[in-house]
């Protein structure tokens, strides 16, 4: 059995990547269904803050969990729970059964992940550690809960917390994480909540067109900029001063400057490396991803707290893999508007600072593709005989073949709610009622998923035997991407703040 | 003509294959070197063109959520020479 790429279709039904697209469009297509006054997406579980002793004296389950609409109000909380799992086990297992994973393995995984992810989430709604003492929406839930003393991190905390499950699950439960492997995929369940947050792009574009367009492009140049500077600084320390073969400093070059795993596969698929190389180095990117998610998001709070969207972007440009730049955007989405909210006493619009790191993630993404084409090309004239003997051409279809699927997906949806606003404008309020569900709870929980999974996969050990290139990766990330990405970060989107609510 | 061969890996050696022959070496140049061999006994003559096709399921499965694509090669082989 194997696995090629001959037809431009190939792998629609077997990658994961084409699974992001078809599973987010499908629950931006339920969301959708509002229009019609049919509410296919209210009934998704939604975690609500509580207080301990509140819940010990008297406890009921509605404390914890609640319907995402108040069309699905009668349902008993814990049936609106059994109900997502049963919905997202059986999509995501579709998914699995085409990819060819485990079914058996995969239903054990998926439980396992989904309890998990549940039990951390309701944890971290505990209003000790999520509740801010401030007036949001009306409400100031530190004060409603009579609180002596809080942590005030907002949604942050479960995110923080599910990661720190996942990464103890990982790295002293290898046995167990072994088990539910499997299900634990983060690049999955995260491309399918970047699809969903197309529709979060689409809404922004509505509120604030020029400035939704203006990060776009900021995002795109950027992205560009830290291309060609990261690459050729990193190849030339690796080959100078590391004496790293070509193809190893070509390969690591794109790792640690471009997008990670992906940017490192497809650099070595381009100048024909030993697939052995690429593994060795994705090995490195991922865990070093962790380090970048934990590290980069509280300390871009604390340095420059008055800079949302620039950290977002410098986030973008730094922590490597979709994955873990996602997660690190959806702290430091939570993080910031918490301490805002706290400094200054006026919540930003959450979903922007996210929306900064994955945009200008997503167009380094786009780049791989055209990066690796440029780079096969210069292989190939430059290679050791330099006569190309047998005339080998590369094809424009490996631009397709590596081109990241959900980003269409992504750019459909966002493509559609600028539809709807220019040509059906009379919809588009009933189109948010469900939209503000897949884009909002919907994509939180696949978030919680990514957080949780990315975590289990991530084991540290992995680093021993390493040395040269784990030296390499930490200089180069921390000395000069981290810092010359916020240079460039903030060039490009200094002044650029997200809308407050009122 | 067009030939199609699926290209893999195993150890540290390519290998290139299909329903006809299986060709192995330690880098692509050879491969091309043993294909060119392998194509002049079977046609003698002419201008064939060669797709090989690579096949990911090389990568470890955990790998496979990042990128679903190596490379493919597209050759031409003038035996006429």
């Amino acid at each position: 059995m194997t696995t090629t790429n001959k037809k431009w279709y190939n792998g629609m039904l077997s990658t994961e990547d084409w699974w992001s697209a078809w599973l987010g469009l499908f629950f931006f297509a339920l969301g959708l269904l509002t229009i019609w006054q049919m509410d296919a997406v209210g009934w998704i579980a939604k975690p609500k803050t509580w207080e301990f002793s509140n819940l010990i004296n008297d406890f009921s389950w509605s404390k914890l969990i609640k319907t995402s609409s108040k069309n699905y109000k009668d349902w008993h909380p814990l049936w609106s729970l059994f109900f997502t799992y049963f919905v997202f086990l059986g999509l995501t297992s579709i998914g699995a059964y085409f990819q060819g994973r485990n079914l058996k393995k995969w239903f054990f995984g998926f439980s396992v992940i989904f309890g998990l992810t549940w039990l951390v989430w309701i944890l971290g709604h505990e209003a000790h550690f999520a509740a801010i003492d401030a007036v949001v929406k009306g409400k100031n839930k530190y004060e409603g809960f009579d609180l002596s003393w809080g942590l005030q991190l907002g949604g942050g905390f479960s995110f923080l917390l599910s990661l720190t499950v996942g990464l103890i699950i990982g790295n002293f439960f290898k046995g167990f994480a072994n088990k539910i492997k499997e299900a634990a995929k983060p690049e999955w369940f995260i491309k399918t909540a970047i699809v969903l947050l197309g529709i979060k792009l689409g809404m922004m574009t509505m509120k604030a067109s020029s400035f939704t367009y203006e990060l776009a492009l900021a995002g795109a140049a950027a992205a560009f900029v830290a291309y060609l500077l990261f690459w050729p600084v990193i190849y030339y320390v690796g080959r100078k001063f590391f004496k790293l073969n070509r193809a190893s400093a070509a390969v690591l070059s794109s790792g640690i400057s471009i997008c990670g795993v992906s940017a490192s596969i497809a650099t070595a698929g381009a100048i024909k490396a030993k697939p052995l190389i690429p593994i060795a180095v994705s090995t490195l990117i991922v865990v070093f991803a962790m380090f970048e998610l934990v590290i980069l998001p509280p300390v871009y709070t604390n340095i420059a707290p008055n800079q949302p969207i620039v950290n977002g972007a410098a986030l973008g440009m730094t922590v490597k893999t979709d994955g873990a730049d996602a997660a690190a955007g959806a702290i430091l989405d939570e993080l910031m508007i918490a301490k805002h909210i706290k400094n200054k006493g006026e919540k930003w619009e959450e979903g922007w600072i996210l929306s900064a790191a994955i945009l200008t993630k997503i167009w380094i993404d786009v780049f791989i593709g055209i990066w690796s084409f440029i780079l096969a090309i210069i292989w190939i004239k430059n290679d050791k005989k330099g006569s190309n003997k047998h005339k080998e051409k590369i094809r424009w279809s490996e631009i397709w073949f590596r081109f990241p699927k959900f980003v269409l997906a992504y750019m459909l949806v966002w493509i559609l709610y600028l539809a709807m606003m220019y040509f059906f404008p009379n919809i588009i309020h009933d189109a948010k009622i469900g939209g503000n569900i897949t884009q909002g709870t919907f994509r939180k929980f696949l978030f919680m998923l990514t957080f949780l999974s990315i975590g289990v996969i991530t084991d540290f050990s992995k680093l021993k035997g390493m040395g040269r290139l784990t030296l390499l990766y930490a200089l180069a990330l921390f000395a000069f991407i981290a810092p010359l990405g916020y240079l460039i970060a903030y060039i490009f989107h200094h002044g650029m703040m997200p809308p407050i609510l009122k | 003509m067009q030939q199609e061969f699926t290209l893999s890996f195993t150890e540290n050696q390519w290998i290139c294959f299909n329903n006809d022959t299986q060709i192995q070496a330690d880098s692509l140049d050879e491969i091309d070197e043993k294909l060119e061999h392998y194509l002049i006994l079977k046609y003698k003559k002419g201008i064939i063109k060669v797709a090989m096709f690579f096949d990911f399921d090389r990568f470890p499965q955990w790998h496979r959520q990042y990128m679903p694509h190596y490379f493919n090669r597209s050759l031409t082989f003038n035996l006429n020479k």
